[in-house]
């Protein structure tokens, strides 16, 4: 008996700590903007007012960025689904010999370091003249967001019976029939991680922006809080009001989705 | 099995893309480390002996992943075992939650929590009769500060080892428990090598998602400073690619790392495929 | 359980996807469009971004066919890094505005165009504009970029803490040591009497002051006893005289932020700074000429209109209008520029504008003594070098003698005299 309130007493102590930062950093962005910085921690707490939040939208154009973003997302973390759970399934189904070739790919490429491709990407994209354009952002989900995504899937599914697909092949199913009424269901956590992981990658991806946009009307939310720290960085609690509004989609889908992949049949 | 080979249609938006997109930028970056006005040669490798600042960010990211990949593989490992009764859903929410956050928003939190007079960690320190410490100022504090950010980001770990554990059957742990081994008897000789092979996997993968994930705080927050302490290898290879316009050098930069990295990862991902 | 048919119609739907998912590089090669628009490249804060903004918005006014497309970054870096990507990709911008120590680089690799050709078409009299505006973008014998702006390092100061402590306001002719005695007067355990950003751009004027020089046939900023003078007297005042912020003051609240929340009384900035000055500080303030040594100098910091591209004869009609008097008067307006142009520069639009600070005169003031560091295309990578070590040396993490042997060394790696 004492064991488990042990356990529960350290688990309640670590939640804490990784709670902490947001927790604080939230509490931050609600004490008044502009003001000398506080010399204490009491000082900090003092006055609270959501004042930073509205004041943020008029110093840059953060509603114009959070739209930019969403648009990103909206598209790419459907087609990332898509995409890396068609092409596992594939993988899963098919017997020919260059299968474990393909496995092999899927690994290789994922460790590719992003900053190796940067330089060649950009010149991808100006000759499909794509450099400026949203598409831009996007265009990774179309391949599947990231090989990982493959293999998260094809996990899944080699942990599942075999047979089910077989008995699904019997009833005259079609790949696509098969996939979508017997493979999917199978393996919701799989896809509740894929979804919230893309989601990640796409609404945070910080160096893309950077190197492929420069319309100011194209901007997403990481060139924002870019922005932001370049105006005015002494005025903490206005930037990390601005980071609690990138936090936001990301924290509420994650709500959402946690149950299946943190919560559910795979960690029990 | 597969009745119709039209269904290979599936696989080609992963398989073109993912060439098109990382494969062809990959390989032709490399192909411009052995090129050099027309001619094959191997220039760029003595250049890159002779670069002081290629040196200096080689000890950097060093430093980091030498630090990083255990404190988020362990610490993930210990969270794991510890979250792992489903009661603890709260708590495993709550070690996630800092992995949510997007790389810039956590970039000017970071900002904001280590600012070495006004922010809220050297308060505390301070507030309990502790010495500050020299956040920012301090190369081997500034480089510590980056490991403590990345530090809080390792829910991709922690979901995985979590699965890793619910894997081990059992009657394993049940048997253990009958032959009278304690909870440290049976981490060390059931749940630790049945939890090998996925630790050897997120090293691996650690070795390449931490070191990159260095490259929004130190673009935003320190820009490489102070004197070049916080110059890991994704800013490099930004500044040399695009403030020295030197692409041969990054591209023999990314040979070495990438050959390093692979290495390791794949001869790890190796022993936990034969151990698994 | 969901029916059949809206199991098959959704696999309908997913086939459509997949389709338009496949060639998803070919669906945007209809997308590269080349009307009559403009590219324009700089970077800048928001507020920067909005004094463009208002300058593009007179020109489209005026020229209703013509329409100006913003290629913006936030920060220098940034911009530094696009420009590259843009010409590396063959898509260049039609205008860039550039300091004119970041041109030479991208002139020497044939991305610029001279303007030298189109002066008549952009209507640059050289007699209009201040010399050294003009000097500074000439490399090679070929002006490289039109001038848009004469700015110059100069001492902003907050006239409450100088009332405060008694001092009076920086004089014309005011020295090192005029301004040490008033910085130590003026310091207190929460109030610095100056802040400084250590770099090379900050400390050039003063090594120039001390007869000093930054470049010496190919020896850059070489041990000599006036530059060693110069950057002795700059280190020592945080490292013996504790009249600037250190290294932890530094990093918690950057120089600017400090002077802008009322915490120092003294910063050494150019006129880029006086926009956010007039929208952020609530106390009051003024300009002064630099602090003298041996002899009087300043430092340019001027912005150039470069062409990324052969110019087409709209893009001559945008850099013309932007160095037009109108145009000069816009970006006047917003605070950002000290103009170009003499007749523009001298008025009251730019002098007597209504807005702190009360001496922009300051800046013309100035003119006569300003110096330029050397064009060259490595320039920039030397100055970063050089003002990461002056930082080591400014924070006493190591001494005058040996940084100046630090950046001896290592710019053995930067070929500055070829």
């Amino acid at each position: 008996m004492a064991k488990v309130s042990v356990r529960r007493a350290l688990a309640a102590v670590v939640g804490a700590i990784f709670l902490l930062p947001l927790v604080m950093g939230g509490l931050a962005s609600l004490s008044l903007a502009g003001q000398a910085a506080p010399q204490n921690l009491g000082a900090l707490l003092r006055e609270w007012s959501w004042q930073n939040y509205a004041e943020v939208f008029q110093m840059i154009p953060l509603g114009q960025h959070l739209w930019n973003s969403l648009l990103v997302v909206i598209v790419s973390v459907p087609f990332s689904v898509l995409v890396a759970s068609l092409a596992a399934f594939f993988l899963i189904r098919s017997n020919q010999p260059w299968r474990r070739w393909l496995v092999a790919f899927a690994i290789v490429t994922m460790l590719v370091p992003p900053s190796a491709v940067w330089l060649f990407r950009f010149q991808l994209l100006s000759r499909v003249g794509l450099v400026d354009t949203r598409l831009a952002l996007m265009l990774s989900a179309f391949a599947g967001g990231s090989s990982l995504f493959v293999l998260i899937y094809f996990w899944a599914w080699r942990q599942a019976p075999a047979d089910l697909f077989d008995a699904a092949d019997i009833d005259g199913a079609s790949f696509l029939q098969a996939w979508w009424q017997v493979a999917l269901p199978l393996v919701r956590p799989a896809t509740a991680a894929v979804t919230l992981l893309a989601f990640m990658f796409f609404w945070g991806n910080f160096i893309e922006p950077v190197l492929f946009i420069y319309d100011p009307n194209k901007y997403t939310l990481p060139i924002g809080l870019q922005l932001l720290n370049q105006l005015d960085a002494s005025n903490r609690p206005l930037l990390l009001a601005g980071a609690m509004i990138a936090i936001v989609p990301p924290m509420l889908l994650f709500l959402i989705t946690q149950r299946w992949f943190l919560q559910g049949e795979w960690t029990r | 099995m597969s009745k119709n080979n039209s269904n290979v249609l599936f696989l080609l938006p992963w398989l073109l893309g993912t060439t098109l997109l990382i494969v062809v930028p990959a390989l032709s970056m490399f192909g411009l480390a052995f090129w050099d006005d027309g001619r094959l040669s191997a220039a760029v490798f003595q250049r890159l002996l002779t670069s002081d600042l290629v040196g200096i960010s080689f000890y950097n990211s060093l430093f980091f992943l030498v630090l990083a990949v255990p404190v988020r593989t362990l610490g993930a490992l210990f969270l794991a075992l510890l979250l792992r009764p489903k009661t603890h859903r709260v708590a495993r929410a709550a070690v996630f939650a800092p992995s949510i956050i997007p790389p810039p928003a956590w970039a000017l939190i970071g900002l904001w929590l280590f600012n070495p007079l006004y922010g809220p960690i050297n308060m505390v320190l301070t507030g309990l009769g502790l010495p500050g410490i020299n956040w920012l100022v301090d190369a081997n504090a500034t480089r510590l500060m980056f490991v403590i950010l990345a530090g809080f980001q390792l829910g991709e770990g922690f979901i995985v080892l979590l699965i890793g554990r619910a894997l081990i059957p059992d009657y394993l742990m049940d048997a253990a428990q009958l032959d009278g081994a304690g909870w440290f008897g049976r981490f060390w000789y059931i749940t630790l090598p049945l939890m090998l092979p996925w630790l050897a996997l997120l090293t691996g993968r650690d070795l390449l998602v931490s070191l990159q994930g260095t490259f929004t705080p130190s673009f935003m927050i320190t820009y490489g400073g102070p004197y070049y302490s916080t110059t890991f290898l994704p800013l490099l290879i930004y500044e040399l690619a695009f403030d020295f316009r030197d692409p041969a050098l990054v591209a023999g930069v990314l040979l070495v790392f990438f050959s390093a990295v692979a290495g390791v990862s794949l001869w790890l991902w190796q022993r936990a495929i034969e151990s698994g | 359980m969901r029916s059949k048919l809206q199991d098959a119609r959704c696999i309908r739907r997913l086939h459509i996807l997949l389709l338009v998912s496949l060639p998803f590089s070919l669906i945007l090669l209809g997308c590269q469009n080349q009307s009559s628009t403009i590219s324009f490249a700089f970077a800048g804060d928001v507020a920067e971004l909005a004094a463009y903004q208002t300058l593009i918005n007179a020109f489209e006014q005026a020229h209703p066919d013509i329409e100006i497309e913003i290629r913006h970054a936030p920060s220098r870096q940034d911009f530094q890094q696009k420009l590259v990507t843009m010409f590396d990709a063959n898509q260049p911008p039609d205008v860039v505005l550039l300091n004119y120590r970041r041109m030479a680089r991208f002139a020497a690799d044939g991305d610029l165009q001279p303007v030298t050709p189109h002066l008549s078409q952009i209507d640059l009299d050289p007699d209009a504009f201040y010399p050294i505006a003009l000097q500074a973008f000439t490399w090679n014998d070929e002006l490289w970029c039109a001038p848009q702006n004469i700015s110059s390092l100069v001492v902003y100061y907050n006239q409450d803490l100088f009332d405060a402590a008694g001092q009076p306001y920086p004089q014309p002719n005011w020295t090192w040591d005029d301004f040490l005695r008033t910085a130590k007067a003026i310091t207190t355990n929460e109030i610095y009497g100056a802040a400084i950003d250590p770099g090379l751009y900050r400390l050039a004027p003063f090594v120039w002051q001390a007869n000093g020089v930054l470049v010496d046939g190919d020896e850059l900023l070489p041990e000599s006893a006036e530059n060693l003078a110069a950057l002795t007297w700059f280190t020592e005042l945080q490292t013996v005289h504790n009249v600037v912020p250190n290294a932890l003051a530094a990093q918690s609240l950057p120089a600017d932020e400090r002077f802008l929340s009322g915490g120092v009384a003294m910063i050494f900035e150019s006129r880029r700074f006086t926009p956010i000055m007039r929208e952020v500080a609530d106390f009051d303030w003024d300009v002064a000429l630099l602090p003298q040594g041996e002899r009087k100098a300043g430092i340019l910091h001027s912005d150039g209109y470069c062409l990324g591209q052969t110019p087409s004869a709209e893009t001559l009609m945008f850099v013309r209008f932007a160095l037009s008097e109108q145009g000069q008067q816009i970006l006047a307006q917003t605070g950002r520029t000290v103009p170009s142009r003499l007749a523009i520069a001298e008025s009251d639009r730019f002098l007597n504008d209504g807005q702190l600070p009360m001496s922009s005169h300051v800046w013309l003031d100035e003119v006569s003594t300003l110096q330029t560091v050397p064009l060259h295309p490595n320039w920039l990578q030397f100055e970063e070098m050089a003002s990461t070590e002056i930082e080591e040396v400014f924070y006493g993490r190591i001494s005058p003698i040996e940084g100046l042997d630090q950046i001896q060394i290592q710019s053995g790696n930067i070929q500055i005299n070829d």
